[in-house]
């Protein structure tokens, strides 16, 4: 196996053929039995000795017939049963054919049947029938383990799918950097191996990046091998895997014991080795190595899965890099825009207010006004740069808020205060109707925000002539703030999606109302920031209302409520 | 507006902003020394140590963090006040202006009047 195991084969190992192991003290008695058994198209092996026999068994892990010549003293029948049945890691239960002698002690025979022997041939000398029963036994071994080995296979392929779903479980779940480290782990313990490392590439090999070892296993020494520790690229099933792209399987035995990994691993009582090399684009990230105490060749169906594994985890790594690349252009490109857009504005801004401040002269009243549209327009391109940075910033999950006691009637009024001057233009009626709900704890700008947004929403979507309704009322705990207006409407498809960022409702299109559709969603998420919510009841046609809910602050909170940033 | 001829030094690459912010501060009566990065600001700093320095935090060569903390950690300069103007919004980009020494920060875009109250506020509290 010590080769890559792709290509596991399946075939030999369904052989026809059966071993029959013939075990007698006599020499001349096992020529005897061998010379009948010989006829048969199975392989005859004389032994002398109980312990010949177990070998003999062991060293075929197929289909075994174990013959017992139990006629003469020397061969002990129940002491060879009693071994074979009793040899922890006997691959197979062989079927026993006792020639002669144990039937004459009825207690014996018992025993010898209880211990698993099938049959007892009375007549030794009887060539036809000892060929026949060997025969028939051959044939029920071969069967048995055939089933054996498929429901082995069947078993650890099971476990291979477990470990596949237990992988993605473990890389849909995870966060974290290390996940792929982690990984190991979820694999060895899905896949019942006793030891789970990932070897991460590095320049000159790898680096173990995290290792687990089973809490059954003592291995002290490997486990001091491993952490922390590098391996260069050339050597082991590690090397090998990362080089030539596909899983890498071996016997313990089959390597190098020099090497102090594979010393090291022998010693804790561990046989098999597999690496699973976990490669993006051809370029190597490392290797998933795996070992346990089971000796056991792998076949291709759990190849198949731990390759369909590791491309997973490939993948898994892909996206996670794009993801983290992405990200930082993001921020990057954030941090740029607000600095190239917000510098221009500062210089018109800036200006602006040196002139209608009169710091050059006076301006006539034409000239002012002029000066008061730039003003107001600069100003409203600024909110819209303010708006694109706070996504960004929730984006980044870096929103921040100033949190102090907050008066929301004061917040009320002055949004509708700086909303008439548009509603006048448009004959638009704003009618306010406040109640004293006490004090927020919250962000006075942000909460501010969603104000100024909600009532200039509802004057854009009003009819000329038409009337907005404000309303801050007290429901329980809370503040609940409502902005109602008669105009256009929602369409009932398009109202789930009113809060999400960039949604402008196709009436908005139709009627060439501004807008790029972030106020609804911001507010949403200023609102929830401050633990309240945001909701809308709309009727096309008939008009909208929103409705902001937010907690009010209980007494307790007064100490602590002035003290904060800014 | 008598300022007792206090000297202050503006940085900033964009020459607009740089000239809004020294017409301002002329108008109220400081000297003003300009510098349009961030190294030409530390040496400015260095030779003429004015007792306020209003610093742009993206600039070229060096940032307006940098100089702070160039700032800092010379005797000479170390006590000099810093205002750093900043186009960057987020919380982390004003946590970093405070621990590297600066003693106040104004977000772009700011108002020339409010830029006023803030150097003077500044400067009245060493």
């Amino acid at each position: 196996l010590d080769e890559a195991i792709d290509a596991t084969p399946d075939e030999p190992r369904t052989s026809r053929r059966a071993r029959a192991v013939v075990v007698g003290d006599d020499p001349a008695e096992l020529r005897r039995l061998t010379s009948f058994l010989a006829p048969l198209p199975h392989q005859v092996v004389a032994v002398g000795s109980v312990g010949d026999a177990l070998a003999a068994i062991r060293s075929d892990d197929d289909a075994a017939v174990v013959v017992i010549d139990a006629r003469h003293p020397g061969v002990e029948a129940l002491e060879v049963v009693r071994a074979i049945r009793g040899e922890e890691g006997a691959p197979t239960a062989p079927v026993l054919l006792l020639v002669g002698g144990a039937q004459d002690d009825p207690d014996a025979a018992r025993e010898l049947y209880g211990l698993g022997a099938v049959d007892v041939l009375a007549q030794p000398t009887d060539e036809h029938a000892l060929r026949a029963k060997v025969s028939l036994l051959a044939e029920l071994a071969i069967t048995s383990a055939a089933l054996r080995r498929a429901d082995e296979r069947a078993d650890e392929h099971q476990r291979a799918l477990a470990a596949q779903q237990s992988v993605m479980r473990a890389l849909s779940g995870g966060a974290s950097d290390d996940v792929i480290s982690h990984v190991a782990q979820t694999l060895a313990q899905a896949l019942g191996w006793q030891v789970g490392t990932f070897w991460a590439t590095t320049g000159a090999g790898f680096r173990c990046n995290e290792s687990w070892f089973d809490p059954s296993l003592s291995a002290t020494e490997l486990e001091r091998l491993h952490a922390g520790s590098t391996l260069d690229s050339t050597g082991g099933v590690v090397g090998r895997a990362a080089s030539s792209g596909v899983p890498v399987g071996a016997r313990l035995d089959d390597l190098d014991d020099d090497d102090p990994f594979v010393r090291a691993a022998l010693d804790a009582g561990l046989s098999d080795a597999l690496a699973l090399p976990i490669a993006v684009d051809s370029m190597p990230l490392g290797v998933i190595e795996l070992l346990r105490a089971e000796a056991r060749p792998l076949d291709t169906h759990t190849v198949a899965t731990l390759d369909a594994i590791a491309s997973l985890i490939a993948q898994f790594a892909q996206a996670r890099r794009t993801e983290d690349e992405t990200e930082a252009l993001k921020n990057e490109f954030f941090a740029l825009v607000s600095h190239e857009l917000l510098t221009p504005l500062t210089s018109i801004l800036g200006y602006l207010e040196e002139l209608l401040a009169g710091a050059s002269g006076e301006f006539n009243e034409e000239q002012e006004q002029d000066l008061e549209v730039i003003d107001r327009n600069a100003r409203r391109l600024f909110r819209l740069v303010d708006d694109l940075m706070f996504v960004a910033q929730v984006e980044t999950g870096s929103l921040s808020l100033n949190l102090m006691s907050v008066d929301l009637n004061a917040v009320v009024v002055e949004a509708i205060d700086a909303a008439q001057p548009a509603a006048k233009g448009r004959g638009i009626q704003l009618v306010a109707a406040t109640e004293p709900v006490g004090q927020v704890r919250g962000d006075i700008r942000r909460l501010g925000q969603i104000v100024d947004h909600l009532i200039s929403n509802a004057v854009k979507f009003s009819h000329d002539g038409g009337r907005v309704d404000v309303v801050l009322r007290r429901d329980g705990d809370d503040a609940v703030i409502e902005v109602a207006d008669q105009g256009l409407g929602v369409p009932t498809a398009e109202q789930s999606r009113v809060f999400e960022r960039f949604s402008r409702s196709s009436i908005a299109a139709e009627k060439e109302i501004p807008g790029i559709g972030l106020g609804l969603s911001i507010s949403k998420v200023i609102a929830e920031a401050h633990g309240g919510s945001i909701a809308m009841d709309s009727t096309e046609g008939v008009g909208s209302t929103f409705s902001v809910t937010l907690p009010i602050e209980r007494p307790s909170d007064d100490g602590a409520s002035d003290h904060d940033q800014e | 507006m008598d300022q007792d001829g206090k000297t202050v030094l503006v940085a900033d690459d964009d020459d607009d902003v740089l000239a809004l912010v020294v017409r301002r501060l002329e108008r109220d009566g400081y000297t003003v020394l300009t510098a349009r990065d961030g190294a030409e600001a530390l040496s400015v700093a260095q030779q003429h140590v004015p007792d306020l320095a209003v610093l742009d935090v993206m600039m070229p060569q060096l940032t307006g963090y940098e100089v702070t903390e160039h700032l800092r950690k010379d005797p000479a300069t170390e006590r000099i006040p810093v205002i750093l103007l900043t186009a960057r919004v987020q919380e982390a980009d004003v946590s970093r202006g405070f621990a590297a020494g600066a003693d106040d920060y104004i977000k772009k875009p700011f108002s020339p009047q409010e830029l006023r109250s803030r150097v003077q506020a500044v400067l009245g509290r060493r």
